[in-house]
């Protein structure tokens, strides 16, 4: 009788922390595409972005070539989450290049449409910021239970492996502000 | 902004002598108090003369007399206490009020709506009893805000009494977020994590409320605060690090149990004290600096959280 409830409860035991494990691997997944979601948002933002400077910004050719370029890249398919990520670190570092070259306009920080679209821009960075912590927070649980026991013995056998976080950068760290981007 | 200095200077000028001339109204009132005590104490010296039947003939009638006196004090002195606390908020309250700004508006006899506490969700339990007052309007630069002392009840019922537990009691504050949300966040104060250790208490945590438990990164904010929300993704849109080490801050400053809500388009703030706010002293002298200044400081608590919060810098949309 009693190897029968000690066996029930193994049994449950193991019920537990496998539903646990399954259901942590999902949230990365989960957490991963509430990233995409955001990143699709700001490369929509970006066409319009671009048309409503190039002209005034004639002589930043390269630097608007650039982004295109990039956006081109991370909107095509069949790319493996390392490189989106890649991709997207670099875009948003052209996308800092570029928030600093519009200063040097005033024309263009003073033309409605474009202030519009910095404001959406800048809550899309404010979302993608939070949708990076987001997928980090999970994958640190998610690393934490293939990693600590007795779930990592259930993780082994299932042969999970550990997540990278992403690298946040610096000036995600700090809070996205629209008048420190903009200075609008 | 204004300065201490510049209140002292309006407590010399102007508040020092509505002080004053409120002193005579509470020392007749005091005098009324100290004579229900003392016929409450030959009240209680007849009691146990009558209990132990000695000198029964004097101690009845003294007794029922020392009670109708205690009825008449008090009868009497309600409506005078009603009319020293109207005095006192109006002459010295509203002049605190009015000299942070002008234009912010103040109902003392008012207090935020039942809906707008339920509206929160900051605290789960139904109420009973609901009373609150001296209610403040105002807009700092581009934010609206609401605000008032509140104390909610519930009565809990055993075999044989029912008593009043308070669910919430101290400053009930919202302001506007300029931000229309999709889900709801709750930041309340970790009470299982401090007792049972970081690892089991956010076992617990899970359960305090229905929505999910949300882990974030700073460890300081982690260990004062436990926060949940419907959406894992908009709470740390809201909650960025630097929010987070606001919010810390705040708490240092008002030195006192904090909540938070983000709901709908506003954030809600209930800050908990243990005594009534804003209410005039009966049984010492109310003329003193002091006090002014700590309401000076409670009502600066508008300003302290719109500006930890950022509120006015707008970063957030409205779509």
């Amino acid at each position: 009788m009693s190897l029968v409830i000690i066996s029930g409860i193994v049994v449950v035991v193991f019920i537990a922390i496998y539903n646990n494990l399954v259901r942590k691997r999902n949230e990365v997944e989960n957490a991963f595409s509430g990233i995409d979601v955001q990143l699709k948002k700001r490369y929509d933002l970006i066409p319009n972005l671009i048309s409503t400077v190039q002209q005034l910004m004639s002589h930043e050719k390269e630097l608007l070539e650039n982004i295109t370029k990039l956006r081109t890249q991370a909107m095509s398919d069949g790319l493996s989450s390392d490189e989106k990520v890649k991709i997207d670190n670099q875009l948003s570092s052209a996308m800092g290049k570029f928030n600093i070259t519009v200063e040097n306009y005033p024309e263009i920080k003073s033309d409605e449409s474009f202030v519009n679209l910095q404001q959406s821009f800048n809550e899309v960075e404010s979302q993608i910021s939070a949708a990076r912590r987001t997928f980090n927070a999970a994958v640190t649980a998610y690393n934490n239970a293939i990693e600590t026991f007795p779930s990592n013995l259930l993780a082994g056998m299932l042969s999970y492996k550990r997540k990278n976080v992403l690298e946040i950068p610096q000036e995600e760290r700090e809070n996205i502000s629209a008048k420190a981007l903009f200075n609008s | 902004m204004h300065s201490i200095e510049k209140l002292q200077s309006l407590y010399d000028s102007e508040l020092l002598n509505e002080l004053t001339s409120l002193e005579q109204a509470r020392k007749s009132i005091r005098s009324n108090y100290i004579k229900a005590i003392l016929a409450f104490l030959l009240a209680g010296v007849c009691a146990f003369c009558v209990s132990n039947e000695v000198l029964l003939s004097v101690a009845v009638p003294m007794m029922l007399a020392a009670l109708a006196y205690i009825v008449y004090v008090l009868v009497k002195s309600s409506s005078k206490v009603k009319q020293f606390k109207a005095d006192f908020k109006r002459q010295v309250v509203q002049k605190i009020i009015q000299f942070i700004d002008p234009t912010w508006k103040y109902y003392p006899e008012k207090a935020i709506s039942r809906a707008e506490y339920i509206e929160s969700e900051l605290f789960l339990k139904s109420f009973d009893k609901y009373k609150g007052d001296d209610l403040i309007l105002g807009k700092i630069e581009k934010t609206d805000f609401k605000c008032s002392e509140l104390h909610t009840q519930y009565i809990k019922k055993t075999k044989d009494k029912e008593e009043d537990v308070t669910i919430f009691k101290g400053l009930f504050f919202h302001a506007d977020f300029n931000k229309d949300f999709n889900g709801k966040t709750f930041i309340s104060t970790d009470h299982t994590g401090k007792i049972l250790g970081s690892m089991i208490g956010d076992f617990f945590e899970q359960f305090t409320r229905k929505e999910d438990l949300v882990k974030l990164e700073n460890p300081e904010f982690e260990k004062a605060f436990v926060v949940h929300s419907t959406d894992q993704i908009e709470a740390r849109y809201i909650l960025t690090p630097k929010i987070m080490e606001r919010i810390i801050n705040f708490k240092k400053v008002v030195g006192v149990p904090v909540v938070f809500s983000f709901v709908g388009s506003r954030v809600y703030c209930a800050i908990s004290f243990k005594e009534a706010l804003f209410e005039p002293k009966i049984f010492r002298s109310n003329i003193n600096f002091d006090d002014v200044k700590q309401m000076y400081e409670l009502f600066k608590i508008n300003e302290t959280i719109i500006q930890e919060l950022n509120l006015n810098t707008r970063i957030w949309t409205k779509a």
